[in-house]
């Protein structure tokens, strides 16, 4: 049915190139950010390297069934998901399968390693949506912009209440990207995201009017006080660095103390060792990586993130099917918005709220289901158009819609 | 699908790249790209325009700063001997949270914090109290366990851990208390500032931690190395994770990551606080000299030797802000430089005495010892001790002193032969009650203090005993010599002479009748002592017929003479003469705590009346001052005048000044000193012993002597006594007189002049001449055994 040539000189291998220098990076700097137990700074390293080589096989085991395959398992997926993020929140589940971290029930442990749903949940998510928009047209309409939203916010509620609300955030993006790629109407989207905004801006703005009288109503008191954190730091007062921001504090230190061309590995070690920088081979990954490499390592990164997401739009500009098209748009917005927010935390310009730079940071589930991506977007990739191919999303402006029914 | 032409300008676009699809994935690329643009220039902004600001600040990591203690400087005895040295040794610290018992509890609670995340601020109370029991009793049990083998390494009894740990929390929590309170008042300010917005405001808006508590302190001090090294051991097995919060490394916030530290420190070592002196007893008097054939010497021992001049340290707290020569920032703002003998929480610094008057002498630099961690290379500044400070004291003339006030000896105890003609003097005290005093040996020359004794003396370990600071009766925690108040008595009526003469109210060759009353028509008061002890029969005009003369006014101490005297002076000019000799002031030995006596002039707001002058001459009424001022006064008389500062530090410049006495005045005086205890009329003269008869009292071959009794009247100590029914009742604990005694020695020559003056008050012993006395000499005694005369 979908036994279509395959088009072996695609742009998809251009990603996974990325992917795998990344990965390539990420090791060495997970082993230089090991500091809490710099022993064990080559076996981190190690994982890492291993994880990235299952992640590859993942990545090659997910290019060989057709995407239009594998979008009829979009919706099982999806499912089993829900299911797997149910089950961390069930009170009663032993400590053996789910173990409380930091008071977060993310992680569900299968013995070899730890499992993290929420990391697949975002795949699925993009499958599920991608699988539901791609012969749909009524998201051109504003209330048709609802459903795509609803399947958005059920597994965004499971995970907010694990509580990881910077992974429940990054499925936004995701829904954007797809919904504008789709070709729903701009000023749909951009009334709908204004409206978001000033929504946030209120919360926002509430909650620091609030916390000045040691109010916390909507968020907690440790995220308003990385918000204000970061409020301060615009402001240029770096004086209130304690607890809650020196976390914060100590990234920007050691990515200033990289300079132009990094330190010397002992160096930075040392110096990553002396910060105590907490989360250093995840959360904090691009601090480290621009304190050993400088600002070469971090515009050589973003460039590597450049050509990872530049190839893959290529990809899905190739490509001719609505699903493929979507999925690829929807796993480059996840994977981009999760690359440039963890940036910006470590970079100083958001608050943290704890994302991890995807490829580079230590996680083995991180890792496989990035690569899962990886592989998918090689299978659109490799994919040649059939002839015949309808075109999709190639909306006019206004087209097919009665002025009548326009806001519907 | 054909897309449609539109007449709208952005049309353009759309003619480049046709495809709606295409052109919003150029649309995505171009956020995207935005959006690492962004990134990329921020990473420009703190690499390069603010890198060297940040690799400063990096580079500071880097570098590992431990400040080594400081070596403080000696305080040694006028011949070299050494009365307070450091010592090095281990200083063994544990954190505040555990020696206050916040340690199981605040990390229960972090660890149940951490368990609960972001759910915790759902929870109620009840439940929140619950996952903090929960997580309880593993912290507990560990830091029970660390303080069983603590004290075990240490060697230390329950009761001394007890101690140490109230020691170190009491001063903290009288702190915090003080603190509590002005943030108390914090609190209110914001509540009133805020009051229309009805806010309630968490103490977290005001509660600070001091700084006290979130240090380690010093459990065991100057402990050797073989307990260091075991403490050391105990320290890793005990900095050792043993929980998941442990796991990862991670000290709970506000948490020590050690729990017990093992510091170099140095300790404050007094070699001779405790001695064991030799007396010799040959030339007591016959009731306290061993029977014949005994051996004349005695062994004493004396506990706490000087502790009254050298103080004792004390640790600094970070709140220590009364005291300006502690605050010495490690940064001077100003120039930038480091001072390497700033203080830091917890430094043992002088609390009292000479230990804080010098301390800015004694206190030395710091070591400093830099880990570079990058290289683990480190660099070493070795600590400069402080200066050596000299004393004037002896510390053999000192504790000998000691020893002859001990009641042990015999001196300082009730006797039958201390009591005067009227036994009811005192019905508080039992024959062989202890009685306490001061003494103070000056050398004329130079005004160096070689001796300052306050009785009861006390060990520094005894300080803690809170006895030392509440006895009402013998006050040991008071200087006697220089911090107690006494009315001079007739001590004082060598100066009055020496004052009258000089101003010209009296002729010192004329005399003065002793009528026994100084008011014609009153027999009641201003008597002399002769008329009032035989009952208004006695005076001195019975055995001078022509009046009484200058040098034996102040041989038989009589009274009727100063009223004279002080009635022709004046209150104003009596007033102003004792403050030339010294009295309102004080002497400023830098021993701390000096009362500055007290003489009325009836200038200003200091009225006073005619009568008060009267009184004033024979050392009662509205005049008092201490021990030292007594000695330092004498010296002036013996130097003709010139008065030379008392000093206890040698490092001080003497300072000196001329009262220009009339020397004739001063020849008559001294020559009435020398009668006074060298003549049988002489009130210093002998002893009147029952069943033995008159015994002389100054009895110390080669030394000549200058004297004077003193008998002042005594305010009276009351005080709460449990009686044996139970009750408690208010009776007088203490009444009666102070005993005075003045003396001065020098060579056995006609015309040589004293060389010290030695200055006895025995508290509430009634006449000077018979208790303070044979102390002074035997005071003569010692220094004539240690080569002083």
């Amino acid at each position: 049915m979908f036994r279509s040539q395959l088009e072996w000189l695609n742009p998809g291998w251009l990603v996974l190139i990325a992917s795998i220098l990344l990965a390539g990076i990420g090791a060495y700097c997970v082993s230089v950010a090991s500091w809490r137990d710099p022993s064990g700074a080559s076996a981190y390293a190690a994982r890492h390297l291993t994880f990235a080589f299952l992640g590859v096989g993942v990545a090659l085991v997910a290019m060989i069934p057709h995407y239009r395959r594998i979008a009829m398992f979009a919706w099982p997926v999806g499912i089993l998901c829900l299911i797997l993020l149910g089950v961390l929140l069930v009170p009663f589940v032993p400590t053996s399968i789910v173990q409380p971290r930091n008071g977060a029930r993310r992680w569900i442990d299968l013995g070899i390693t730890d499992f993290q749903p929420s990391e697949l949940a975002k795949v699925a998510y993009v499958l599920v949506t991608a699988g539901y928009l791609r012969f749909r047209n009524n998201y051109r309409t504003l209330l048709g912009l609802i459903p795509p939203g609803l399947i958005a916010l059920v597994p965004m509620a499971l995970i907010v209440v694990e509580p990881d609300l910077g992974t429940a955030l990054l499925f936004i993006p995701a829904l954007l990207a797809m919904l504008i790629a789709a070709g729903a109407k701009m000023r749909h989207l951009i009334a709908t995201c204004m409206l978001g905004a000033v929504a946030a801006g209120v919360i926002l703005v509430a909650c620091l009017v609030f916390a000045e009288r040691d109010q916390y109503p909507l968020l907690k008191r440790h995220q308003v006080k990385r918000i204000q954190d970061v409020v301060a730091r615009y402001k240029g007062d770096e004086s209130q660095a304690d607890e809650a921001s020196f976390q914060g504090m100590k990234a920007t230190t050691l990515v200033g103390a990289g300079g132009v061309f990094g330190q010397s590995d002992s160096k930075s070690r040392a110096m990553i060792r002396a910060s105590r920088l907490p989360e250093a081979h995840n959360d904090m990954i691009f601090a480290v990586l621009v304190n050993r490499f400088g600002l070469v390592g971090a515009w050589g990164t973003v460039g590597l993130y450049t050509l990872w997401i530049g190839s893959a739009l290529w990809v899905a500009g190739r490509c001719k099917d609505p699903f493929g098209r979507l999925v690829v748009v929807g796993l480059v917005a996840t994977t981009a918005t999760a690359a440039v927010i963890h940036m910006g935390e470590n970079l100083g310009v958001f608050p943290i709220t704890g994302i991890t730079l995807p490829f580079v940071s230590y996680g083995g589930t991180s890792l496989l289901t990035t690569f899962l991506m990886v592989g998918l977007i090689c299978n659109v990739g490799l994919r040649r158009p059939e002839y015949l191919w309808r075109k999709s999303f190639e909306f006019g402006e206004d087209e097919n819609i009665d002025p009548r029914t326009r806001w519907r | 699908m054909a897309i449609r032409e539109s007449s709208r300008p952005w049309t353009n676009a759309r003619e480049v790249v046709p495809s709606m699809y295409l052109q919003r994935l150029w649309l995505l690329g171009a956020a995207i790209g935005i959006g690492g643009l962004i990134m990329g220039s921020q990473a420009f902004h703190l690499t390069v325009l603010r890198g060297g600001q940040l690799s400063e600040r990096a580079a500071k990591l880097l570098l590992g700063e431990t400040w080594t203690p400081t070596v403080r400087g000696r305080i040694l005895d006028r011949k070299g001997r050494v009365l307070a040295e450091d010592r090095p040794g281990f200083d063994v610290k544990v954190h505040y949270t555990l020696i206050n018992d916040q340690w199981a509890l605040k990390c229960a609670e972090q660890a149940a914090r951490k368990e609960a995340g972001d759910r915790w601020a759902q929870l109620d109370e009840s439940a929140r109290v619950d996952a903090i029991d929960a997580a309880f009793v593993k912290y507990q049990v560990r830091a029970s366990e660390m303080w069983r083998q603590l004290q075990a390494a240490l060697g230390m009894t329950d009761e001394q851990l007890e101690e140490r740990t109230k020691e170190i929390l009491e001063p903290i929590q009288k702190t915090k208390m003080l603190v509590k309170l002005s943030e108390k008042s914090r609190k209110e300010e914001i509540a009133s500032r805020i009051r229309k917005q009805q806010v309630e405001i968490g103490w977290s808006k005001v509660d600070k931690r001091i700084a006290d508590e979130t240090v380690a302190h010093v459990i065991k001090a100057g402990v050797s190395d073989e307990i260091a090294f075991e403490v050391r051991r105990l320290a890793e097995e005990y900095s050792r994770p043993f929980d998941d919060a442990g796991a990862q490394g991670l000290a709970y916030r506000g948490m020590p990551r050690s729990m017990i530290v093992v510091e170099k420190g140095t300790q404050r070592f007094y070699p001779l606080e405790n001695a064991r002196v030799e007396i010799d007893r040959s030339t007591f008097p016959s009731p306290l000299r061993p029977a014949e054939g005994a051996d004349p010497k005695q062994k004493v021992e004396v506990f706490g030797v000087a502790t009254h001049i050298l103080g004792w340290m004390k640790p600094l707290q970070a709140e220590d802000r009364d005291d300006p020569r502690f605050i010495r920032p490690k940064v001077n703002k100003k120039t930038g430089e480091i001072d390497y003998g700033h203080y830091q929480p917890g430094d043992l610094v002088g609390a009292v005495g000479v230990e804080r008057s010098q301390e800015v002498a004694l206190r030395g630099l710091r070591g400093r010892v830099m880990d570079h961690h990058d290289t683990g290379t480190q660099e070493t500044i070795p600590s400069v001790a402080g200066h050596d400070v000299h004393l004037t004291i002896d510390a053999a003339v000192q504790a000998k002193v000691q020893a002859l006030m001990d009641p042990v000896l015999g001196f300082a105890k009730l006797q039958e032969w201390h009591r005067s003609l009227k036994p009811e003097q005192w019905p508080q005290m039992e024959l062989g009650s202890p009685i306490y005093g001061a003494a103070v040996v000056l050398e004329i020359d130079t005004g160096e203090v070689v001796a300052l004794v306050s009785t009861p003396s006390f060990t520094r370990a005894q300080r803690q005993d809170a006895d030392i600071w509440r006895d009402p009766v013998n006050s040991p925690a008071i200087n006697k010599a220089i911090s107690a108040r006494y009315p001079p008595g007739s001590i004082i009526k060598p100066a009055v002479l020496c004052a009258a003469v000089t101003e010209g109210v009296f002729n010192i060759n004329s005399t003065i009748h002793c009528t026994g009353h100084f008011y014609p028509n009153r027999t009641d008061i201003f008597r002399c002592w002769i008329y009032k002890q035989s009952n208004n029969q006695n005076t001195h005009d019975m055995y001078f017929a022509n009046g009484v003369p200058a040098p034996e006014a102040i041989a038989v101490s009589c009274n009727m003479f100063f009223y004279t005297l002080g009635n022709k002076l004046g209150l104003q000019r009596l007033g102003e003469w004792y403050h030339r000799f010294g009295i309102g002031e004080p002497i400023d030995l830098g021993l701390g705590g000096e009362y500055p006596g007290y003489a009325r002039t009836g200038v200003g707001k200091d009225r006073g009346q005619s009568s008060d002058a009267i009184n004033m001459a024979i050392g009662q009424g509205p005049v008092d001052y201490t021990p030292a001022h007594a000695a330092d006064l004498y010296a002036t008389i013996a130097r003709a005048g010139t008065r030379i500062l008392p000093r206890i530090v040698r490092d001080t410049a003497p300072k000196s000044d001329d009262l220009h006495l009339d020397s004739e005045a001063v020849e008559r005086a001294m020559e009435g000193l020398q009668l006074a205890v060298g003549d049988r009329m002489g009130t210093g003269h002998h002893l009147s012993l029952p069943e033995i008869g008159e015994e002389p009292i100054f009895v110390e071959e080669g030394v000549r002597v200058w004297g004077k009794t003193g008998t002042a009247e005594a305010p009276v100590v009351m005080g709460q006594v449990t009686n044996e029914a139970g009750v408690s009742e208010k009776v007088v604990l203490r009444d009666g007189d102070h005993s005075w005694f003045i003396v001065m020695a020098g060579p056995d020559d006609k015309n040589a002049s004293p060389k010290y003056v030695i200055a006895v008050i025995m508290e509430y012993a009634g006449s000077g001449g018979r208790v303070s006395g044979p102390i002074a000499n035997q005071i003569i005694h010692v220094l004539k055994e240690e080569g002083y005369l």
